[in-house]
């Protein structure tokens, strides 16, 4: 991750997503270690390593992003089937977070 | 006139008509066999009336009463204690009892009151409300006139400390209605949970509920030991403790006693084999000894705080081809037990299960516990990861870390070093509000709450080493284990919402007969369950958490609130289906009932409203009432029977009670009354005529319609004829009532005085107005209704020295009051009329109770006011007969109708109604005796009560007292005002008849 954002980079959101991915990254480890599910470290690492494209201002990290919110979705379909709110908890968050990259301003902002 | 009205109302007798006990009655079925408000119409349900508490503002209060029905009264306990008795109409104030407790806090709870009909109806209390309160006392009250009870205990209050040897403040707090079974209320108690080794006796105690002489305890500490502890000894300290309600067969002599566990509550290697046999059970006790005929436990050295909470619900059940008496008992763990009760053997199959093993230093497990397989168990699913939950990933990880980090394996999971979690949690389940059955159609309806708790022992490390440190919410100390104290709290995340999946509330239908579960669905929505305690307006299908119970009605319907979403539902048993909603100004975490009003034949449903701390914070405490549009409603039912038909009461003499040295200045002890007339319809405004030989009295009678003139040789005449009614519409004028055993309408007047000229004046109250004999005989009309209309009837009346006129004008007179066509204004008041007509200076919502009686101070600072049965009122006069700085001034017995003073400023009131007694009260509200009229007793049965006074003879000193059928006087030693009258028609002619309004 560069130390400057990138001209026109959604450098705010990346910091966002940086500080989730380090919360779910760090309490995901814990709960690996205690024999619980791996989706949170993976989730979290994801998560960071999106913020640091975003950051450069590359659109790798909204795919990356993405690749993310179905990964959860398949995730939540295995784990809770059509429960609708034990989805609603688990793609909640992310799901409107994602809605950022719908702004036009945004994605301009992405090479 | 008041009093007597109501306590002799015509009362159709259906079931159904009352709710006389905190759950319908003793079976505690929580079902109304009323079908006035059904499937079909309850969607047209709305608010009839609300009686608003007085709180704090922004305080919290634990509300969790279910209101007792009885005649035409609504009865409430508040959390400290106090009663009121609303009208079931209207929910308008009838009287309030002040209970001054020693101790009480804001959370404290009154969960519901006992009602009681004395046996051979005696002159104190023949019917009454029993009440335990948080202050460690069993107290009885009259239920006509909030009056407590002088032949009950010491005037009114039994003390529960005693036998309990010391006991700490607020450690004792009785919170749920007495139970009554033949002739005694049975009380449990009201510890702290965890807390201390020390804490008091869980002994259950019976009283006479007449006398509240104590009848036997049942301390299972001391098996065998019925009576009190010997001086110098206790009850067992530290026993289960039976918090909840009770219930009782009054044919098989058993009353139903849940009960909880000993302290602490998560450990229990110290426990007492009497108390590991009957902790968190059901037991069966006899109503004769107090000796315990069985029991069953529903959860074996309870370690998770699962006290049996829910109250004993007692239907009969085919099995077999065979009805058996049944007992159903509701649990915290979401079990629902089916038992004989005679025996309490299961009657559904009931499976000892293995379950982990483990618990605290040095404590153990029960390798076993009972499940009831053979019935459908609210208990929710066991907890996987999976169901870690939360608005976001963030709190669901938190929840999935703890669930992991804990040790979990049900509901059973036993405490362990590090965390534990179990669920259901601590609050069920099911608790004290139990189920709701349908006896007719043997189905149940269970409303259940299911969230894990979250457990762990913490060291005294934690707190800075100090044993004694005060704990904050949620730690409790758990004084004789190995642990200084324990963390328990519902499994949520530090956003505040719940570590588990939706629903946490469900709403469910069981056939008792198949077992067979009908129907189960989510129950309350997400509203108010935001995060951070935040109230969204978000109606999502949550299933609430919820506390209080249900109600059942014979027409198919479920009544019920409990949940944080603030609603007040009804629901089809048969289907599930939600037919009606309404939302609350805050939480109702009590149980509704219902009534049928015999006055106007409307069904009522009642909810207390307010939650506890638990919920959203209270936006408004209210008591609510429900009925279909009175439109809707066809007219009373049919075929009324008449109240007080059995037998006369036993004939008492005369009596004087003195209850302060000074009573003796007022009467000689050895005074006796003179019968002056008797064999009258109902008297009422007595008032002096002195003239220039011995001077007369005249009376007015409410049947007759007319004032007579007594002379001094005691002739009856009539002095004026048509007097509180001159119209002809007796469909609908006049009050129905009873006297002695003739069944009567009043419509005559109700007062009598003499204006500043010395001309008499009465009070026309079918007619409405105010009326003056002028000189000549005619008669004129000196008050009416503001805006041309009338008043709903002018009852009592006090003139000042300047002529003005101060009046009571309630709407009792009329026949259904409120509701009466006659009725022209829509409120009750005091009116003050001088030279500028009559202002209205006092509503009787202010007044706090139906204006009645009135009287002025000598020295006409004060005015006096009867503010509904038991309570007497005085308030400042100020400029233009404004009035201000009202104050109770005196309570209880012999208030409830007409009000004189002397010239000393002592007080003179009457009962109305019942036996005839009339107090006597210092100007500085100190009770100083009573004066008890005779009761007639004996057939033909006679009504001998007193409904008003008059001061009277050539120095004032005689006291004349109208008592319904009979006229007496008796000698005073202090003298009362005395009217000046110039002259007063001879014999005024008789009023030509004139058409009804």
């Amino acid at each position: 991750m560069a130390s400057r954002p990138a001209r026109s980079s959604p450098w705010i959101f990346a910091i966002v997503l940086l500080l989730l991915g380090i919360v779910l990254a760090g309490g995901g480890i814990q709960l690996l270690l205690l024999g619980g599910s791996h989706y949170y470290v993976l989730t979290g690492v994801a998560l960071i390593a999106s913020a640091a494209l975003l950051w450069s201002g590359r659109r790798a990290g909204m795919w990356l992003y993405v690749l993310i919110l179905a990964y959860t979705l398949i995730w939540s379909l295995v784990e809770v089937g059509l429960d609708g709110w034990s989805l609603a908890s688990r793609l909640g968050l992310l799901v409107v977070l994602g809605l950022y990259f719908l702004l036009p301003h945004t994605r301009r902002g992405l090479a | 006139m008041l009093a007597l009205a109501a306590q002799l109302l015509l009362v159709a007798d259906l079931s159904g008509v009352d709710w006389p006990a905190y759950a319908g009655d003793a079976a505690a079925l929580h079902f109304t066999p009323l079908d006035q408000i059904n499937p079909a119409n309850v969607s047209r349900l709305q608010r009839a009336w609300s009686y608003h508490i007085e709180w704090p503002a922004g305080r919290n209060a634990a509300i969790e009463v279910t209101p007792l029905k009885v005649d035409d009264l609504v009865y409430v306990c508040l959390p400290q204690n106090d009663i009121v008795a609303l009208d079931s109409d209207t929910g308008v104030v009838r009287w309030k009892y002040s209970a001054h407790l020693r101790s009480w806090s804001e959370s404290s709870v009154c969960r519901g009151l006992a009602y009681y009909e004395a046996p051979g109806a005696p002159a104190d209390c023949p019917t009454r409300l029993l009440m335990a309160s948080v202050d460690a006392t069993l107290r009885a009250v009259d239920a006509r006139t909030g009056a407590a009870c002088r032949s009950f205990g010491v005037n009114g209050v039994v003390d529960l400390l005693t036998g309990l040897g010391p006991v700490k403040h607020g450690a004792y707090t009785p919170t749920s209605a007495p139970t009554i079974i033949r002739g005694l209320a049975v009380v449990g108690s009201g510890v702290p949970d965890n807390g201390e080794l020390q804490n008091p006796s869980g002994v259950v105690r019976a009283y006479d509920a007449v006398t509240g002489k104590f009848a036997w305890a049942w301390d299972l500490g001391r098996p065998g030991q019925h009576g009190e502890p010997p001086p110098g000894e206790h009850y067992t300290r530290n026993t289960p403790n039976a918090w909840s309600l009770f219930s009782a067969d009054e044919a098989l002599g058993l009353v139903y006693v849940p009960t909880g566990n000993s302290n602490p509550d998560y450990y229990g290697a110290q426990r007492t084999r009497e108390s590991e046999k009957y902790s968190s059970s059901i037991v069966a006790l006899e109503a004769a000894t107090g000796e315990v005929r069985w029991s069953f436990q529903t959860v074996h050295h309870d370690l998770w705080d699962f006290d049996a909470g829910a109250q004993p619900v007692l239907v009969d059940v085919p099995v077999a081809g065979q009805t058996v008496p049944a007992v159903i008992q509701a649990t915290k763990t979401g079990q629902v037990f089916v038992l004989d009760r005679r025996d309490g053997h299961p009657l559904t199959e009931v499976t000892e299960r293995p379950v982990p093993q483990g618990g605290g230093k040095g404590d153990w497990t029960a390798k076993t516990q009972p499940f009831s397989t053979g019935m459908p168990a609210f208990t929710g699913p066991d907890l996987t990861e999976a169901d870690m939950w939360g608005l976001t990933p963030l709190d669901s990880l938190w929840c999935r870390i703890k669930i992991r980090e804990a040790r979990y394996e049900g509901a059973f999971t036993p405490p362990a070093a590090g965390s534990w979690i179990y669920s259901p949690g601590f609050l069920g389940g099911i608790d004290w509000g139990s189920v709701a059955v349908n006896p007719e159609s043997a189905v149940m309806l269970v409303n259940s709450f299911v969230m894990a708790s979250r457990n762990r022992f913490v060291p005294a490390a934690e707190f800075g080493g100090d044993p004694n440190a005060k704990l904050p919410f949620p730690y409790f100390h758990q004084e004789g284990s190995p642990y200084f104290a324990v963390f328990t709290a519902l499994f949520r995340s530090p956003l505040g919402m719940p570590c588990q999946r939706p629903p946490y509330g469900m709403l469910s239908a069981v056939d008792i007969k198949s077992h067979r579960l009908l129907w189960t669905r989510p129950f309350g929505t997400s509203r108010n369950a935001g995060p951070l305690r935040l109230q969204l307006p978000l109606d999502l299908p949550m299933g609430s958490p919820n506390i209080g119970g249900s109600l059942v009605t014979r027409s198919g319907l479920g009544f019920v609130s409990a949940t944080l979403d603030q609603y007040f539902r009804a629901i089809d048993v048969k289907t599930g289906a939600q037919l009606w909603q309404t939302q609350l100004a805050s939480a109702a975490f009590a149980t509704p009932m219902s009534y049928l009003s015999a006055r106007t034949g409307r069904q009522f449903v009642v909810i207390a409203v307010g939650g506890n701390s638990i919920s959203s914070r209270a936006h408004g405490l209210s008591i609510d009432a429900f009925a279909l549009p009175s439109s809707e409603v066809k007219a009373p039912p049919q075929n009324p029977s008449m109240r007080g038909d059995g037998p006369a009461p036993a004939p008492q003499p005369f009596s004087l009670t003195t209850e302060d040295p000074s009573f003796d200045s007022i009467i000689a002890a050895d005074a006796q009354p003179e019968l002056l007339g008797d064999r009258f319809g109902i008297t009422e405004g007595p008032v002096w005529v002195p003239d220039a030989h011995d001077g007369f009295l005249l009376v007015s009678d409410l049947t007759a319609n007319v004032i007579y003139k007594i002379a001094p040789d005691h002739t009856v005449s009539v002095f004026l004829d048509r007097a509180g009614y001159s119209g002809s519409d007796i469909d609908h004028a006049g009050t129905q009532s009873r006297s002695g055993r003739v069944h009567v309408l009043m419509i005559g007047p109700s007062c009598t005085a003499f204006d500043a000229a010395g001309r008499l004046l009465w009070c026309a109250g079918n007619d409405g107005n105010i009326m003056r004999l002028e000189k000549d005989g005619r008669r004129s009309v000196v008050a009416t209704g503001p805006a041309g209309k009338r008043f709903n009837g002018p009852n009592d009346l006090v003139v000042t020295h300047s002529g003005a006129l101060f009046f009571t004008d309630p709407d009792f007179g009329l026949r259904d009051g409120a509701r009466s066509p006659l009725k022209q204004l829509d409120f009750a008041a005091v009116w003050y009329a001088d030279q500028g007509g009559p202002r209205k200076v006092l509503d009787a919502r202010e007044l706090g109770g139906t204006p009645d009686g009135i009287a002025i101070s000598p020295d006409e600072r004060f005015l006096y006011l009867t503010a509904g049965p038991g309570r007497l009122k005085r308030y400042a006069i100020g400029p233009g007969g404004s009035l201000s700085e009202g104050t109770v001034f005196a309570e209880g017995t012999g208030i409830g109708d007409g009000i004189k003073v002397d010239r000393a400023g002592n007080v003179y009131s009457v009962s109305g109604g019942g036996p005839g007694v009339v107090r006597v009260t210092a100007p500085t509200g100190k009770l100083l005796g009573y004066i008890n009229l005779p009761v007639a007793g004996d057939e033909p049965k006679r009504q001998i009560c007193a409904s008003n006074l008059a001061f009277g003879g050539r120095d004032g000193r005689t006291l004349f007292i109208t008592a319904c059928q009979a006229v007496f006087r008796i000698q005073l030693r202090v003298a009362g005002p005395v009217a000046t009258v110039a002259s007063l028609p001879a014999t005024p002619p008789p009023r030509a008849a004139s058409p009804g309004p």
